[in-house]
């Protein structure tokens, strides 16, 4: 086992370097391109620490949604699209329910890739 | 970047068309790249005749991008847009020929005033009222847009499935869900409400703009001034036009102002119908829906053709995970 800084660290660090040094000293695409690499390195650092509970915490939604017609996990996004893409949501308490569930589903993706996102609860 | 700009000696190639096209000694200096995409090149210049000279916007379309709409045709769109009374800068040339830049490409007059997002939010937030002033000009600039009958434009505007427009939209959010590398269980949820929900073709479909937004117009202190970018200009359902603005995406952050972070629907809807559009509020909700899915499936499309090697760009790499923002967007729509 390595020591400390962590792969998370090391990313941050990218990430504070592109932003604070290269950036500054770049203009046009490289520019442009300096600071999606900042971006990239930073979505990264976040899907190292929270990837797996997110994952985790999206197996359990999808469960809830799909209910007892879902089996394995391996497939379990699948089969939940397949049934929403069928008409499994199609009553008006469905609907609600399931949109509630999607949506705390996509929160979690939010939370790595765009954290801040879900702040706006307008349309 | 390599390969969507002109040939180097672009200035005396231009001179020497410009002077053949118009039968006199045309001069064209300052010549300077403003955007080069990879799809287009974008540049202004001044060209001087006798002692007169005047500021030109060329757009250049390199050979070996994709075309998707011929430029003689993107020309013909916008002049009949502003033959209806659009605000479109003027087009003076259209060459077909690419042995000249290397790209057919055209020539319309330059527009001054701001086109970058955040430039104009600045200068609109400046200015008392101007975001609303704006707004009444896209609405009014739309409805204008939307007299123009599917009759009188070139013939490639049309779909290229052959469907009509709704039925249309509807299957290509489904072929890009075939697509996808990772089933989208939000996004199979909101084609499924789309499907169900789907208005009636509409009744007369019309010269559509389809990227109307902050971003492809340009503004003064004085209003808008100008729609660009008719490349994406089709036959279709107008109330598409008028959901595409309201898009978060082209908010920048000003979240609470819908139309380019700047203006409210009920500004673009009065403006609208004052000057003779007509407004089916399910039909634009349905339309705000079906873009915000296609637009976050076209993201995935662009991380794919970045694996697969088709469009190698940092940029496109990580589009996929921007799906994100569209899905939680979509699903807002449809509480």
């Amino acid at each position: 086992m390595h020591q400390p800084p962590s792969a998370a660290d090391l990313l941050r660090t990218v990430a504070e370097t592109l932003t604070d040094d290269v950036v500054p000293a770049t203009t046009g695409p490289a520019q442009h391109q300096a600071r999606v690499a900042a971006n990239i390195a930073a979505i990264v650092a976040r899907e190292l620490e929270l990837g797996p509970a997110v994952r985790a915490h999206e197996e359990e939604l999808l469960r809830e949604i799909g209910g007892a017609a879902v089996g394995d996990a391996s497939d379990l996004r699948t089969q939940v699209a397949t049934a929403l893409r069928s008409g499994a949501a199609d009553t008006d308490s469905e609907h609600n329910r399931v949109r509630a569930l999607l949506t705390e589903i996509v929160r979690g993706d939010l939370s790595i890739a765009k954290p801040g996102y879900d702040d706006w609860d307008g349309e | 970047m390599t390969g969507t700009a002109p040939k180097t000696d672009a200035a005396a190639q231009l001179s020497s068309w410009l002077s053949n096209a118009e039968g006199t000694g045309i001069v064209v200096t300052d010549l300077n790249a403003v955007s080069a995409g990879a799809r287009r090149f974008n540049a202004l210049f001044t060209a001087s005749s006798g002692g007169t000279s005047t500021r030109f916007a060329l757009t250049m379309i390199p050979t070996a991008s994709i075309q998707l709409l011929d430029v003689a045709d993107e020309a013909a769109v916008r002049q009949l847009a502003e033959s209806a009374g659009v605000p479109v800068p003027h087009i003076h040339h259209v060459c077909t020929d690419e042995s000249v830049l290397g790209g057919p490409f055209f020539i319309s007059i330059a527009v001054d005033g701001e086109t970058v997002p955040r430039r104009v939010l600045r200068l609109i937030a400046e200015h008392d009222r101007l975001g609303s002033i704006i707004t009444h000009q896209i609405g009014t600039a739309l409805a204008n847009l939307h007299t123009i009958p599917e009759s009188s434009a070139p013939r490639s505007l049309l779909p290229e499935t052959g469907l009509p427009a709704i039925t249309h939209a509807l299957s290509q959010v489904d072929q890009g869900l075939s697509e996808l590398l990772t089933p989208s269980p939000a996004f199979s949820f909101c084609a499924r409400w789309l499907e169900r929900n789907a208005p009636g073709e509409p009744s007369a479909p019309t010269v559509v703009h389809s990227d109307v937004r902050n971003g492809n117009i340009i503004i003064g202190t004085d209003g808008l001034r100008a729609i660009l970018d008719w490349e994406g200009s089709r036959i279709g359902d107008r109330m598409e036009d008028l959901a595409w603005t309201t898009q978060r995406m082209w908010r920048f952050r000003e979240d609470h102002l819908p139309i380019g972070g700047f203006g409210t629907i009920a500004d673009l809807r009065s403006a609208y119908v004052d000057h003779g559009g007509e407004w089916d509020e399910e039909r634009f909700r349905w339309w705000r829906v079906l873009l915000t899915v296609r637009w976050g499936l076209g993201m995935a499309g662009q991380s794919r053709s970045h694996l697969d090697g088709s469009f190698k760009s940092i940029v496109m790499s990580a589009s996929a995970r921007r799906m994100a923002e569209l899905e939680f967007d979509a699903l807002q729509l449809l509480r």
